[in-house]
């Protein structure tokens, strides 16, 4: 019995918390993603093909320092990677500047 | 007395066994909501393109039955051992993905899938590691005859 309360609780936990992440508005399209250089927006080149919906930075690396990450359609190279194509999406974190999405 | 010294292998499954059936039910709900996202995600991937949908159903439908056998009494140990199993197959396709191809799409279910591959590596090790927790002290909560 005491088991089947422990199910049952996590299971309302899981769709406690799914609530939260179903809300959100699915993104099919998906793009690489790049570092942006703060100062003039230009895309610079990385070691790293991130292939995603979402910005890699906020998201992936749970970071706490301040980021800027473009999403492109589109790269160039083995390693490291340049962007390429159309810049289609950009997120920072940079104090006293609105959300870019 | 027997029973007493019992106990905290009971607790150490009961927390096994409430974090694993948690973990399930939370992908497998936003898999299953997001159906058509996770689909598409997989069309995505290496190996698994040719087939989507039936693959798709087959891990939400995977995902459900280790619930329903962690939430069974009697199958509890069972449970356990297809968690274990189901954790280490996808671990390994993520480990051979990650070392033969560099450009892996995002997928997984809810906030999971904001993780980069290597935190998600991370995390299903993690699992694993309570899944064989869980099973080691199930199997010493139970009282031999």
């Amino acid at each position: 019995m005491k088991r089947k309360l422990i199910g049952l609780a996590a299971v309302t936990l899981a769709i406690w918390l799914s609530s939260f992440s179903l809300r959100h508005d699915s993104k099919l399209a998906q793009y690489y993603w790049f570092p942006l250089e703060p100062g003039t927006g230009f895309a610079e080149s990385s070691q790293f093909l991130i292939y995603q919906s979402g910005c890699p930075t906020y998201c992936g690396n749970f970071s706490f320092m301040p980021y800027c990450e473009g999403g492109y359609t589109g790269y160039t190279g083995t390693g490291p990677y340049y962007a390429y194509g159309i810049e289609v999406w950009v997120e920072h974190d940079y104090p006293n500047i609105p959300s870019a999405r | 007395m027997k029973t007493l010294s019992m106990k905290p292998y009971r607790y150490l499954a009961n927390t096994c066994l409430f974090l694993l059936i948690t973990l399930f039910s939370y992908t497998a709900i936003n898999k299953l909501f997001g159906l058509t996202r996770f689909r598409f995600q997989l069309s995505l991937f290496p190996w698994l393109r040719v087939h989507p949908l039936p693959i798709a159903l087959t891990i939400i439908g995977a995902e459900i039955g280790i619930v329903v056998l962690l939430m069974t009494p009697r199958r509890i140990l069972i449970g356990f051992i297809a968690a274990l199993i189901l954790l280490s197959l996808f671990t390994t396709y993520l480990l051979i993905m990650l070392l033969t191809t560099s450009n892996l799409p995002c997928t997984c279910g809810g906030v999971l899938e904001q993780l980069s591959w290597p935190q998600h590596l991370v995390l299903n090790l993690l699992f694993m590691g309570i899944a064989i927790l869980g099973l080691v002290s199930e199997k010493f909560s139970i009282p031999h005859k």
